[in-house]
C-alpha cells in the first residue's frame, strides 16, 4: 500500500508546486523522483528506463534548431514587415499577427513564437495609444491553437507523438481542419467582443502619422542588425530538411527525434555558430523537467495507478465511443487548463493507452481528443500553457500588467469555444470512421 | 488628440532624436507625414483641420526640432495656394511639397558634410559624443573620399547611441576606441578635436544638444581641445533657449531603500562661447557674426 500511496502523494505534491510555481519546475520534479528513489519505491535503472528519450531528443533537436534560427533575425524581420503591412489598422494587426503567430508556432515552439511576436505587438499597439492587452492575450491564445496542428508545434503533441508513434503527417492531416476553424473562431470572437477597439484609424491624420513614426522606431529597434543572407539560407534550408524528414518518416523510418538532432548538428557545422553560446540557449531545465516527469508517471504506471484510473474513472462512462472521446477531450481541456498541459499530458498518455486497449476507437481519435483537449484547454487560464506565462511576463516587462483573471476573462471563453468545435469535429470524424 | 496621446507622440520624437539624431528625425518626420497623407481617407472639409492639428503638434515637440519647424512653416506657406482645391489635389500637392523639403534638407546636409570633412586632418584624434548623421558622414567621407588617417574616441553614453556609433565606425573601418564619458580626462593628451552636432542653436547663442554634451564640451574647451559644431543654418532658432521646450522629467527613484525625486532634462544647453568652430553649409561661420 505504501509503495502505491507514496508515488501518488509525491505526484500530487509536485503537480501543486509546479502549478503554483513555488519552485523551479525541474527542481520540483527531480526532488519528487529522488524521494521515490530514497524510499526505494523504484530503483535508479528502472526510473531512467521510464524516460522517453524520443521525446527528449525531439525537444533537444528542435530547441537547438530554433536557437540558431532565432540568431538569424529572420523571424524578427518577418514580424517587422507584418507590422509595416498593418499600417496601424487595429483589425489588420489582429489578423496578420495572428496568422503569423499561428504559422510560426506550428513550426517553432510556442514560447519562441511569443518571444518574437509579442514585443513588436506591444510596441506597435501601445505606441498607437491602444490598449495592448487584448492583442497580447490574443497572440498567446493563437500560438496555442496554431501549435496544435503539427507534431513539433506544442509540447503535448511531441509527448503524444513520440509515446504513441504518431507521425508528422498524421498530425497535419487530422488536426489542420479543427485548428483552422478554431483559429478563425477565436479571431472572430475577439473581434466581436472588443469591436470598439478595432475601429479603423485611416480617417485620422495624426494617428496615421504616429503609426508611421512608430514603425520607423520598430524598424530601428528590431532590425538594427545586418541580416546575413547566407546564414538565413542555411537556417531555412535545415528547417526545410527537418520538416521533409518528419513528413517522410514512414518511408525513411527515421524517427522525428533522430531527424531533429541530426539537422541541429548539421546546422551547427554549416552555420559555424558559437556552439557553446548556442547550447546556453537550450532550455536544459525543461528537458530535466520532462525527464523527471516521465520517471514519476512511469512509477505511477508501474504501480497500477494509471490502470486503476483508466478503469475506475474514465471507463466508468461505459463503452459508448462518443462518450469516451468527449470525456477525454473535456477532462483534458479543463484539467490541462487549470493545471498545466505538459505534466497533465504525460500523466494521461498511459491512461489513454489503456482505454484504447480496452475500448478500441478507430483512426487514433482518442489520441486526437487528448491532443485537442490538452492544447486548446491550455488557453483556459494563464497557467494552462507555457506560452501564456511567458506572454504575461513580456507584457509586464513593458509595464502592462495582466492579472490571472484578466487573462482568463479573455481566454477562457475562447478555450471553451474551441473545445466545442473540437467536440463536433471528433464526433463527425468518429461517425465517419465507425 | 488628448494630452496623453500627445505626450506619447512627443516621447516618440525624442526616441527618434536619441537613436537617429536630428537630421534623420527631421526627414523621418516629413516622410511619415507623406505616408500618413497617402493613407488618409477623410472628407474634404476635415482635411485642412487635420493638417492644422498635426502641424501644431510638429511645431511644439519637446524639445522643438527647429529645422523641422522651418521646413513645416515653408510647407504651410506653399500649401496655402491650394486651399480651395479638391481633396486629392491638396494631398498630391502636400506630397510634392514635402518631398521637395526632404530634398532641400538633404542637399543642405550634403553641403555641411562637404564643408565639414575638410576639417578632418591626418593624425587627428577626434572625440565624438552622440549619434549625429552629419558627424558620422563627415568622418566616413574623410576616410573614404579624402583618405585621411585619423582615429576616433567614442564617449560611451547609453548603449543604443554608442552601439550606433560603433556600428558605423566599424563598417567604415575607422580606428576607434570606446571610453566611458567620465574617463575623458585620461584621453586629453591624445585628442586633437571634438566634433558635435546639435538640435538647434538659438539667437541668444546657445546650442541645444543631446544630454551630456555640455559637460564634455566645456571640459574640452577648458583643456584647449577645439570644439567643432556642425549645423545647417536651418537649425537657427529665432527664439531664445528658454523657448526650446526642453523636456523636463521628475521620476521617483528607489535605490538602496532611499526614495528621492530625480529631475532630468532631455537635452543640454551649450553656450556657443565654448564652441571654437561653427561649420554650416556656407562653410565656417564666425560665431560673433550670428
Amino acid at each position: 500500500m505504501y509503495e502505491v500511496l507514496l508515488p501518488i502523494i509525491v505526484f500530487i505534491a509536485v503537480y501543486i508546486v509546479i502549478s503554483l510555481e513555488i519552485i523551479n519546475k525541474a527542481v520540483a520534479v527531480l526532488l519528487g523522483v529522488m524521494v521515490l528513489l530514497i524510499f526505494r519505491v523504484v530503483d535508479e535503472h528502472t526510473a531512467i528506463g521510464f524516460i522517453d528519450f524520443e521525446t527528449i531528443m525531439l525537444l533537444l533537436g528542435m530547441m537547438a534548431i530554433v536557437a540558431i534560427l532565432k540568431k538569424t533575425m529572420l523571424f524578427s524581420f518577418v514580424s517587422v514587415k507584418i507590422a509595416e503591412l498593418t499600417q496601424g489598422s487595429p483589425l489588420k494587426i489582429l489578423i496578420l499577427f495572428s496568422v503569423v503567430t499561428a504559422f510560426l508556432s506550428a513550426f517553432l515552439d510556442n514560447v519562441t513564437t511569443v518571444l518574437i511576436v509579442i514585443p513588436i505587438v506591444i510596441q506597435l499597439t501601445a505606441g498607437m495609444g491602444l490598449d495592448p492587452k487584448i492583442y497580447v492575450i490574443s497572440q498567446a491564445v493563437i500560438s496555442n491553437i496554431g501549435g496544435t496542428a503539427t507534431l513539433i508545434g506544442d509540447p503535448p503533441n511531441i509527448i503524444i507523438g513520440s509515446k504513441v508513434g504518431l507521425t508528422f503527417n498524421q498530425f497535419i492531416f487530422n488536426l489542420a481542419i479543427p485548428v483552422i476553424i478554431a483559429m478563425c473562431s477565436a479571431m472572430l470572437f475577439i473581434w466581436i467582443t472588443h469591436r470598439e477597439k478595432f475601429k479603423p484609424i485611416n480617417t485620422n491624420l495624426t494617428k496615421l502619422f504616429s503609426v508611421q513614426l512608430l514603425l520607423e522606431k520598430i524598424r530601428n529597434e528590431f532590425l538594427n542588425v545586418k541580416i546575413n543572407k547566407m546564414f538565413v539560407c542555411k537556417g531555412l534550408a535545415c528547417l526545410v530538411i527537418a520538416i521533409c524528414l518528419f513528413v517522410t518518416q514512414t518511408i525513411t523510418r527515421i524517427s522525428p527525434g533522430v531527424a531533429s538532432i541530426f539537422v541541429a548538428m548539421l546546422l551547427f557545422v554549416i552555420s559555424k555558430v558559437d556552439v557553446e553560446q548556442m547550447l546556453e540557449e537550450i532550455e536544459w531545465d525543461t528537458l530535466l523537467f520532462f525527464s523527471g516527469l516521465f520517471a514519476l508517471v512511469g512509477v505511477l504506471e508501474e504501480k497500477g495507478v494509471s490502470e486503476w484510473l483508466a478503469h475506475n474513472v474514465f471507463l466508468r462512462v461505459g463503452d459508448n465511443p462518443y462518450l469516451i472521446v468527449l470525456m477525454v477531450l473535456w477532462v483534458s481541456g479543463l484539467a490541462a487548463g487549470l493545471l498545466n498541459n505538459i505534466p497533465f499530458t504525460i500523466a494521461m498518455v498511459p491512461i489513454v493507452k489503456l482505454m484504447q486497449e480496452s475500448t478500441p476507437i478507430p483512426n487514433n481519435i482518442l489520441w486526437w481528443a487528448l491532443v485537442l483537449g490538452a492544447c486548446f484547454g491550455g488557453n483556459l487560464t494563464m497557467l494552462g500553457a507555457s506560452a501564456n506565462i511567458v506572454t504575461v511576463g513580456i507584457a509586464k516587462k513593458y509595464n502592462h500588467n495582466i492579472s490571472f483573471f484578466e487573462f482568463m476573462r479573455s481566454s477562457a471563453l475562447i478555450a471553451l469555444i474551441t473545445l466545442v468545435i473540437s467536440s463536433f469535429y471528433l464526433c463527425i470524424y468518429l461517425w465517419m470512421s465507425i | 488628440m488628448n494630452i496623453s496621446e500627445r505626450e506619447k507622440l512627443y516621447s516618440l520624437f525624442r526616441d527618434h532624436g536619441e537613436a537617429l539624431g536630428t537630421n534623420r528625425t527631421t526627414t523621418t518626420v516629413l516622410q511619415s507625414f507623406i505616408n500618413a497623407v497617402k493613407l488618409l481617407r477623410c472628407k474634404r472639409e476635415y482635411l485642412l483641420v487635420q493638417y492644422a492639428e498635426l502641424i501644431e503638434i510638429i511645431k511644439n515637440t519637446e524639445p522643438r526640432i527647429v529645422p523641422l519647424i522651418h521646413l513645416i512653416e515653408q510647407f504651410e506657406t506653399e500649401i496655402r495656394a491650394y486651399v480651395d482645391a479638391g481633396s486629392d489635389e491638396i494631398k498630391n500637392q502636400t506630397i510634392r511639397i514635402l518631398k521637395q523639403k526632404i530634398e532641400l534638407y538633404e542637399s543642405m546636409t550634403e553641403e555641411v558634410i562637404l564643408a565639414g570633412r575638410e576639417h578632418v586632418l591626418d593624425n587627428d584624434v577626434i572625440i565624438t559624443h552622440s549619434a549625429s548623421t552629419v558627424v558620422e558622414r563627415i568622418l566616413v567621407e574623410a576616410k573614404k573620399e579624402l583618405n585621411r588617417k585619423f582615429s576616433v574616441i567614442v564617449l560611451k553614453q547609453d548603449f543604443l547611441r554608442t552601439k550606433q556609433m560603433i556600428t558605423w565606425l566599424t563598417e567604415a573601418n575607422i580606428d576607434h576606441i570606446i571610453v566611458p564619458e567620465y574617463s575623458l580626462s585620461l584621453q586629453l593628451e591624445k585628442a586633437t578635436k571634438m566634433f558635435i552636432g546639435a538640435v538647434s542653436f538659438t539667437h541668444d547663442k546657445q546650442a541645444v544638444a543631446v544630454v551630456g554634451t555640455a559637460n564634455v564640451v566645456s571640459f574640452c574647451h577648458y583643456n584647449h581641445i577645439p570644439v567643432y559644431l556642425f549645423v545647417k543654418t536651418l537649425k537657427f532658432s529665432h527664439q531664445p533657449c528658454t523657448r526650446q521646450h526642453i523636456y523636463l522629467k521628475v521620476v521617483d527613484m528607489v535605490q538602496d531603500g532611499c526614495v528621492y525625486p530625480l529631475t532630468t532634462h532631455s537635452h543640454d544647453l551649450i553656450d556657443l562661447k565654448l564652441v571654437d568652430h561653427l561649420i554650416t553649409e556656407n562653410g565656417e561661420v564666425e560665431i560673433g557674426t550670428l
